[in-house]
C-alpha cells in the first residue's frame, strides 16, 4: 500500500514536471537559424501606443513609445494621458538602463517584469535552436529562457511565447497592418494577472 | 574653420540674447503683479478653454501631442477632455476622479494616482493663481517681452520626485495663465497652451458628469 502511495506522488510529481512545449515536444527538430522580429527593428523609427494595461483588476491608460536608438538599445517610454512619464528605460540584450520611474512603480519586482516583457518585444533577432515545421514555430533558449517564436503563412512573426523549463511566463501577439506595420499587439502573462494592450495611433 | 568660427560666435550670441530676453521681476512689479493676479483668480467662477498638450521626450524627433477642452467651475469641479488622438476625459470632482476611456467609466485609473491628482490640483491652482498663496513651493518671478513668468519649485521630497518646476507663462497683460509647463525630474515636460479661454461664461454642472 506504501509504495503504491509512495508510486502515485511519484508519477505526479513527474508528470507534473514535464518539460513545456506549447505544441508537443515530438514535433521539434534540431535547427540553427536566425528569426527576425521586424517590428522594432527599424533605427529611429518612432511609432506611437495607446496602453491600456490590467494588474489584478486595476487598470491605467497611457501613450508608449518603443524606439531602436542604437544598434543596440531601445528606449522604452509609457506616460500618464495626462503627461506625465512613469516610466523610461533603456534596453538591450544584456542589459538595461532606468533613466526614470515613477515613485509608486520603483519596485525591483515590476521594473524586472517590465524589463523582461520589453526585452523580448524590441530584441530584433532570436537565434533558433528547435523548429516545429507542422506548427510553423522556433523555439530559442537564451539564458536559460525558452522563446517559442510563431511565424504564419506569409512568414510574419505573429507570436513569441516566453517560458521556463516547465511552463509560460507570458506571450505576445503582435497584428501587424498590410504593409507589415505593427498595427497593435499585447502582452499577456499567466503566473501573474496582468495584460498589456497597445494600439498604435497618429503620432 | 572659418565657417565654423562664425557659427560658433553666432550661437554663443544667440544663446546671450535668449537669456537676456528673460529678466528677474523688480519687487515692486512681483508684489503688483502677484495682487493682479490672485485679484483676477477670485473672481474666476467658472473658466473654460481649449488646450494643446504637447509631451516633449528628448530622444523622441518631435512631441506627442494631444488636445481638448477644460472645464472648471469653482469650487472642485474640473473636466479634462481630450478629442485627440483619442478620446478621453478625467473629472476631478469633490474630491473624487472619475475616468471616461473611449465609452467606458468610472474605474480607478493607477497612472492618475493620488500624487498625481495633487499635481492636478497644482495645475487648477496655477490656472486660477491660488498657487502664489501656496507655502508649498519656492516661487521666482520674471518677465520677457511679450509675457509675464512665475516659476515654483517644489519644497517636499514627495512632489519634487514627480515635478522639478511649474513654469507659469501669462501672456501680454493678461492675468490668468496662458500656458503651464511641468518639467519632470528628467527634464523631458509637458506643456499645456491654453487658448479660447472664457471667464464666468455660465457653464451647465450636467457637464461635469459622465
Amino acid at each position: 500500500m506504501r509504495y503504491s502511495v509512495f508510486s502515485l506522488l511519484l508519477l505526479v510529481l513527474l508528470t507534473g514536471c514535464k518539460v513545456y512545449y506549447p505544441n508537443g515536444k515530438q514535433n521539434y527538430g534540431a535547427i540553427d537559424t536566425l528569426v527576425q522580429n521586424p517590428y522594432f527593428a527599424r533605427l529611429n523609427e518612432e511609432r506611437l501606443y495607446r496602453a491600456t494595461i490590467r494588474f489584478y483588476g486595476k487598470e491605467m491608460t497611457g501613450m508608449f513609445v518603443a524606439k531602436r536608438i542604437s544598434q543596440d538599445d531601445h528606449r522604452i517610454v509609457l506616460t500618464s494621458d495626462l503627461g506625465n512619464t512613469l516610466f523610461d528605460i533603456t534596453i538591450s540584450k544584456d542589459q538595461h538602463l532606468v533613466n526614470y520611474v515613477m515613485q509608486d512603480l520603483d519596485r525591483k519586482i515590476i521594473l524586472h517584469t517590465l524589463v523582461r516583457d520589453f526585452r523580448a518585444l524590441t530584441q530584433t533577432t532570436y537565434r533558433a535552436d528547435y523548429q516545429n515545421s507542422i506548427a510553423n514555430q522556433f523555439l530559442s533558449i537564451y539564458n536559460g529562457k525558452r522563446y517559442f517564436l510563431k511565424i504564419d503563412d506569409q512568414g510574419t512573426l505573429t507570436k513569441i511565447e516566453m517560458a521556463s523549463k516547465y511552463k509560460t511566463a507570458f506571450e505576445i501577439q503582435f497584428k501587424p497592418d498590410s504593409l507589415g506595420k505593427l498595427d497593435s499587439f499585447n502582452i499577456k502573462h499567466h503566473g501573474i494577472k496582468l495584460k498589456m494592450d497597445f494600439v498604435n495611433i497618429p503620432f | 574653420m572659418k565657417t565654423k568660427l562664425i557659427l560658433l560666435l553666432v550661437s554663443v550670441f544667440h544663446i546671450a540674447l535668449t537669456k537676456a530676453q528673460e529678466t528677474a521681476m523688480s519687487s515692486a512689479e512681483i508684489i503688483s503683479f502677484k495682487q493682479t493676479v490672485v485679484a483676477e483668480a477670485q473672481k474666476i467662477k467658472t473658466l473654460k478653454t481649449d488646450f494643446v498638450q504637447y509631451k516633449h521626450l528628448d530622444f523622441l524627433s518631435k512631441e506627442i501631442t494631444s488636445s481638448g477642452s477644460m472645464l472648471l467651475k469653482n469650487p472642485n469641479k474640473l473636466l479634462w477632455k481630450y478629442n485627440t488622438p483619442i478620446q478621453y476625459a478625467i473629472l476631478f470632482k469633490d474630491n473624487k476622479v472619475l475616468v471616461n476611456d473611449q465609452g467606458k467609466k468610472n474605474k480607478v485609473d493607477l497612472g492618475n494616482n493620488k500624487k498625481f491628482e495633487k499635481i492636478n490640483k497644482m495645475i487648477i491652482g496655477s490656472i486660477s493663481g491660488d498657487l502664489f498663496a501656496a507655502d508649498d513651493f519656492t516661487i521666482t518671478f520674471h518677465k520677457n517681452r511679450n509675457q509675464r513668468i512665475a516659476k515654483l519649485s517644489p519644497k517636499t521630497k514627495e512632489l519634487s520626485a514627480y515635478i522639478q518646476t511649474i513654469v507659469l507663462y501669462f501672456n501680454d497683460q493678461q492675468s490668468t495663465v496662458s500656458e503651464v509647463q511641468l518639467i519632470e525630474p528628467s527634464k523631458d515636460y509637458t506643456k499645456i497652451v491654453f487658448k479660447n479661454k472664457q471667464i464666468n461664461q455660465p457653464i451647465s454642472d450636467a457637464l461635469f458628469s459622465f
